[in-house]
């Protein structure tokens, strides 16, 4: 008797703690583009290396693939589980991100859908993952395969060029200034009217 | 045994309707997106604008077009796309703002040097049920690679490559003349609204 209450409880509250979890975000908009700018979450190349070279902090590690099955099955990092991007929300996936005995390792496609995930799970207020930047091809040929001087620097949100000295380069004989279109339709302008300019005698 | 057993089922799934009920009552206002619908919305709407869309865009004069650049105002002053309105990705929130991103007819295109701060910015606005939000893909990185520094296809490519290709001289010279001279001139106008006090009217006549 007191066993089927106590299976039942632990099932009900089971079942209401994974959807409560999904159910509601913990940071606000406001808060949530505050800490957008951070990269806290970002996994370090070096780090990255280490765990997949040394194989021996891999039992605390958990990779997830974001991408399609098809995809997954033509090569993924070894251990890896697919859970593709649109079925994050799914309620026995979401358990995989909410468990709390491995850190999560999260890839994709393409360094946005990364974000995308990650992005989603901090505002969520989830907090033991990790994503990658860049996509399955480039670890795999920058991190797996060999790892170089670049990978440890990948970071595509620096800016790579100095852009207003490519501009100035590329700009050539044509310099006029015709392109200060009016980007100013953009914004309401709300003005207050000017007074007349008085004068003369009446 | 047997009734109390019945009760307490009965007891318990009441008991699990009305958490169930509490907690969608308990919503907060400012979730107007729920996270499960979120994940759909995301993987569902098409997001990314490329670099030679927005190009076309520009070119062609597009009234409906709004850019933002999401980077700090630092980074904005160096440089920005023409036309561009700075809303570092910290402040997007803020009330002023909203004016510019939560509208139905315009076309709003997110940048930074990547897809990183556009990527977050999107999805807070999704949050804010804002329609017609774009991503431009690459962010700067590749708007340098493809548009202000195109590179030649193989001679083996296919015919679409090498139109893109003049298709992007074309928009090299474009972009690369000139917007650094008219730079300052655009951002003045560009900037937000700012209440003027009023000029008290020149004086002058005779009384």
């Amino acid at each position: 008797m007191k066993k089927y209450f106590i299976i039942l409880i632990i099932s009900i509250v089971a079942f209401t703690s994974c959807t409560k979890e999904q159910r509601r975000f913990k940071l606000t908009v406001e808060e949530a583009s505050k800490q957008a700018s951070e990269q806290a979450y970002v996994i370090s190349p070096q780090l990255l290396a280490d765990i997949l070279y040394s194989g021996s902090e891999l039992s605390s590690y958990k990779f997830i693939d974001l991408r399609n099955p098809s995809k997954f099955e033509n090569g993924h990092i070894e251990g890896a589980i697919n859970i593709p991007f649109r079925t994050m929300n799914k309620n026995n996936n979401c358990k995989t991100f909410i468990s709390q005995d491995r850190v999560n390792i999260i890839y994709g496609e393409s360094t946005e859908q990364a974000i995308f995930a990650g992005f989603f799970l901090q505002q969520l207020g989830i907090k033991n993952y990790f994503i990658i930047l860049g996509n399955y091809d480039f670890i795999k040929n920058n991190i797996i395969e060999h790892y170089n001087i670049y990978s440890a620097q990948y970071n595509p949100e620096i800016a790579q060029y100095d852009y207003a000295k490519i501009v100035s380069e590329t700009s050539g004989a044509r310099n006029y200034s015709a392109k200060s279109k009016k980007p100013s339709s953009a914004v309401t302008f709300k003005r207050k009217k000017k007074a007349a300019a008085g004068g003369g005698c009446d | 045994m047997n009734k109390s057993s019945i009760l307490l089922v009965v007891l318990l799934v009441i008991g699990a309707f009305g958490t169930f009920i509490i907690d969608t009552t308990q919503r907060e206002p400012f979730d107007k997106v729920q996270p499960c619908d979120l994940i759909d919305i995301i993987a569902q709407t098409n997001k990314f604008v490329t670099t030679d869309e927005l190009a076309r865009k520009i070119m062609s004069d597009d009234p409906t077009l709004t850019i933002i650049d999401l980077r700090s105002k630092t980074e904005y002053d160096k440089y920005s796309l023409s036309g561009a309105i700075n809303i570092p990705l910290e402040n997007l929130s803020e009330e002023k703002y909203e004016d510019v991103l939560n509208q139905d007819v315009r076309t709003v295109i997110f940048y930074s040097n990547s897809s990183d701060l556009a990527v977050k910015a999107w999805m807070l606005t999704s949050r804010l049920t804002y329609k017609n939000i774009f991503i431009l893909q690459g962010g700067l990185n590749r708007w340098v690679e493809t548009i202000l520094k195109p590179k030649p296809p193989k001679e083996t490519a296919l015919r679409t490559e090498f139109e893109m290709y003049s298709f992007r001289r074309a928009a090299s010279s474009y972009f690369g003349g000139g917007s650094t001279v008219g730079e300052t001139t655009i951002k003045k106008k560009v900037a937000l609204p700012i209440k003027r006090k009023k000029k008290s009217a020149a004086g002058g006549g005779c009384d």
